[in-house]
């Protein structure tokens, strides 16, 4: 491939996206039917809304603290989704649980996005030894297992949360300096960044105020579906016993620890899994209907 | 699609790695594969090796043992990355390998023996004159060889990275071109809808959803374990799922890519039927790109398998990786994780070398 079909495979960048509807993505989804990506919409918006109104529903106590009388109760009035083998709700540890893989997922997701589109557009934007090398070795690094990559870090950072969302974070960032810096490089030679550049704009100002925002679009896209990716790294990792330790609840943990109860009482492990498979399998719906309603060329199939 | 889009950014210029001469010896130089000169010499020699077989054998083989040589310096490099990173874990090895109840001197003594009371580099080299005679160090908790625990954790490991890959392929690739024959007909919205059921599933759910339907109700398969061909069925479905989604939404999108081409236009227009345009004219060009995924994806493949061994408890080398680094077994995690860094830069090699095959417009410069 030459470098010119690289750059027109990245999404039309510095064309405003033809707004098919008014009132929004949500009313570009009712205009086209999309019924699918409304439902994961709503689904995320639930589990968010769970998720910040946790402390409110359960405290943190039942959630974590041992009750063996209670033990593997399966769902009934007073616990909607049963107990687990210690007697904790299962209900409250799931939406515990996604107070925890949401805040990793949105923690590492921001922290690879300001590193990754920092360095990509400056890796974009600036071409010369430096930039070279910082692509070479993004590129080296991308030929890694992200898994392992993960795994190396925390085995150097120690199982906690902020090191959950550090690993996850490490092991996205090659990734968007690699997705960032081809859109960049178009746009800088635009006729428009041309144009800013002759009348004397500083580099910064530049990036600022023509190459970011025109990349904004790219960047909201990417976030949704990276989010997806890395809540399904932080269970894996935590499911691998790597994530914050025991009595926190979290998703992959929960699953882990649902191994041996599989048989007897299989609500431990469809009640976590359940909703990591919805979590995850929202955001890439509606990851890939922002794709369509910000790249109308998509919409058409590829 | 989701994945498929930006894996296309990603894939089409992953590093390649070349020896340069340069006036004080060699340097090691990165180019993109995309970026390649094109050598219009080495195109003669395709077409030449269409008629003389050998000589392509010949050509592949040269530049075979090019690539070859560069893995010694590529391995240096990970095994400094490797060292360092592992160097900064924190807890002292010396005082994890004597044990609990373990006084000062001898404490001091294992330190001596294992040569960590030496500077970084001094222990850098010592490790590296180790590793080029095969010795990986030994664990601290069994007292055996690292070397031994890896020659007998790899075959498994191997052995499910190669099934769930082949299913990924067997699978995912037909898949793809049944779809992108009729764009948006019928098989291929439902197969859109799976595959990104596919992406969404974890592994370690999956499996166990898997071990729960067919091991504990039905009784058709051995929950866990390594054994015979039953006990690689669910394994290999668990950690291929993902990647038949992502293999058939690429193998659509560079098929419907080639579909558009003139080329395609005119083997129709020839009269060739339409079996032969899709899976001869058309395929061995979109083959392309799937094999550039295939050497990516071996990679995540890789670090798949460390989830979906815990699952079924086979006995491979992420498990040992995994135990290693729960107990601080640092020699242990060095070993590992070099040999999964090696089986990449391997795979990557394999996979440049299929690409000149398959294309022959790539120069082997």
């Amino acid at each position: 491939m030459e470098s010119s079909t690289l750059v027109s495979r990245t999404p039309e960048v510095g064309v405003p996206a033809a707004r098919a509807a008014r009132g929004g993505f949500i009313g570009f989804l009712f205009s086209r039917r999309r019924w699918v990506a409304l439902v994961a919409l709503t689904i995320i918006a639930v589990i968010l809304l769970a998720a910040i109104a946790a402390p409110w529903l359960f405290d943190w106590n039942t959630v974590t603290r041992v009750n063996l009388e209670k033990s593997l109760v399966s769902p009934n009035a007073s616990s909607w989704l049963g107990t687990d083998e210690l007697g904790r709700d299962l209900l409250g540890r799931v939406i515990w649980g996604a107070r925890i893989t949401l805040a990793v997922a949105f923690g590492s997701v921001a922290i690879a996005m300001a590193v990754g589109v920092a360095l990509g557009a400056a890796c974009g934007y600036y071409s010369g030894v430096v930039p070279g090398t910082i692509m070479r070795f993004m590129d080296f690094m991308i030929a890694f297992p992200r898994t392992l990559v993960a795994i190396v870090v925390i085995t150097v950072a120690g199982n906690s949360v902020l090191s959950l969302t550090l690993a996850i974070a490490l092991s996205t960032i090659p990734i968007y300096v690699r997705f960032f810096a081809a859109p960049v490089k178009a746009l800088t030679q635009r006729e428009f960044v041309q144009a800013s550049r002759s009348i004397g704009m500083s580099d910064l100002g530049l990036l600022t105020t023509h190459i970011l925002p025109n990349v904004g679009s790219l960047i909201i896209v990417q976030a949704t579906v990276s989010l997806a990716e890395a809540i399904l790294i932080g269970s894996g990792l935590s499911f691998l016993g790597l994530g914050p330790p025991p009595p926190i609840p979290e998703w992959g943990a929960m699953i882990a620890a649902s191994r041996p109860l599989l048989v007897i009482h299989p609500y431990v492990l469809i009640a976590p899994g359940g909703v990591l498979f919805l979590v995850i399998l929202s955001f890439n719906l509606v990851g890939d209907a922002l794709r369509d309603y910000v790249d109308p060329k998509s919409r058409h199939g590829r | 699609m989701t994945a498929t889009n930006d894996k296309d950014e990603i894939n089409l210029s992953i590093t390649f790695c070349y020896v340069r001469p340069t006036p004080c010896g060699f340097a090691l130089g990165f180019t993109e594969r995309n970026h390649r000169p094109c050598c219009n010499r080495f195109a003669t020699y395709h077409r030449l090796a269409r008629w003389f077989p050998p000589l392509l054998g010949a050509v592949l083989l040269n530049y075979a043992i090019r690539r070859l040589l560069l893995l010694p310096p590529m391995l240096l490099a990970i095994s400094i990355a490797v060292f360092m990173v592992l160097h900064f874990i924190p807890g002292d090895p010396a005082r994890l390998a004597a044990g609990p109840d373990a006084t000062e001197a001898d404490v001091q003594q294992i330190r001596a023996n294992y040569g960590l009371d030496r500077p970084l580099s001094t222990q850098y080299f010592i490790y590296v004159g180790k590793l080029s005679r095969g010795d990986l160090g030994e664990s601290f908790q069994t007292y055996t060889p690292v070397s031994e625990g890896i020659a007998r954790t790899l075959p498994a490991t191997l052995e499910l990275t190669a099934a769930g890959m082949l299913l990924a392929v067997v699978l995912g690739v037909p898949m793809g071109i049944i779809a992108a024959i009729r764009p948006h007909g019928l098989i291929d919205n439902s197969l859109t809808t799976l595959a990104v059921l596919g992406i969404s599933m974890p592994g370690f759910f999956l499996g166990l959803l898997l071990m729960l339907l067919f091991a504990a109700t039905l009784g058709w398969l051995p929950p866990d374990g390594r054994g015979g061909l039953a006990h690689l069925v669910m394994p290999a479905i668990t950690l291929g799922l993902p990647y038949v989604a992502t293999f058939s939404r690429l193998a659509r999108s560079t098929m419907l890519d080639v579909l558009d081409e003139d080329y395609i236009r005119t083997a129709y227009a020839k009269g060739v039927s339409r079996y032969k345009v899709v899976f001869k004219h058309a395929l061995s060009n979109a083959a392309i790109p799937l094999v550039t995924v295939f050497g990516m994806d071996f990679g995540r493949l890789l670090g798949g398998a460390v989830i979906v061994e815990t699952v079924f408890a086979w006995p491979g080398m992420g498990r040992y990786m995994l135990d290693a680094i729960v107990a601080r077994d640092i020699y242990v995690v060095q070993g590992t994780v070099l040999v999964f860094a090696a089986l990449v830069v391997l795979i990557n090699l394999i996979v440049d070398l299929a690409y000149g095959i398959l294309d022959p417009r790539i120069a082997y410069a």
